[in-house]
């Protein structure tokens, strides 16, 4: 599933464990969803809409696959 | 920043680690508990009425630490972190098939060549070995 994960924290200077952190999962769970290898649970989904005070769908796109980093890597 | 250092070592949320070291304690002290008993049980032929009381004491020594690091165990995967959850059901699962298969396949082979006292033990071994090995495994995945 597609997210953009990755440019909203980096657009609060936040690191993998600091969103983590705020989230109560651990780092690589983080960089495990950035990196499209895992999707979020519904209840850690909406905690990070919430965080970001984003609805859900503006940040996950259950139509397309990988993340913003794989899409600009891919061109 | 302080606060991640006490977040995250070795991967883990500090709350896994706790539980996991809690578990860690009771399956210590189970393996302990069972190498005990088979020391000091060993094979017999007694019977019931010939057997000292402190033999069955000794047998049922192991539930205890056994019950309580069955007890940490599950505890550590309902609360576990996500991700960590996912890689322990993943590896558990798999290492139960792997069980399974190796039950049915040490059942034929002993129609043709006898059956083999230790093999159910060693068939712990191997789920035992077989699932740390898929946790390392699923682990490097995320491991990034």
């Amino acid at each position: 599933m597609y997210n953009r994960l990755r440019p909203l924290r980096t657009e609060r200077g936040w690191s993998q464990a600091a969103l983590g952190e705020r989230l109560g999962v651990s780092r690589q769970t983080i960089n495990a969803i950035e990196g499209g290898k895992y999707d979020p649970s519904l209840p850690l989904a909406f905690a990070i809409s919430k965080l970001f005070k984003l609805p859900i769908e503006r940040i996950f796109d259950p139509d397309k696959t990988g993340s913003d980093d794989v899409e600009r890597a891919s061109g | 920043m302080a606060a991640n250092a006490g977040h995250e070592h070795n991967g883990l949320h500090e709350r896994d680690r706790t539980n996991l070291k809690l578990f860690s304690r009771w399956f210590v002290l189970f393996v302990l508990a069972f190498v005990l008993a088979v020391v000091f049980l060993g094979p017999r032929d007694g019977g019931l009425g010939r057997t000292p009381y402190w033999h069955f004491v000794l047998a049922l020594l192991p539930l205890l630490p056994g019950y309580f690091a069955s007890r940490a165990y599950l505890r550590f995967l309902s609360e576990a972190d996500e991700l960590i959850k996912c890689i322990h059901h993943e590896a558990a699962s798999k290492s139960f098939v792997l069980v399974i298969l190796l039950g049915f396949v040490y059942y034929l082979v002993s129609q043709v060549f006898g059956e083999w006292k230790d093999a159910g033990a060693i068939l712990w071994v191997i789920a035992i070995i077989a699932y740390r090995i898929n946790y390392r495994r699923f682990w490097r995945r995320f491991d990034v």
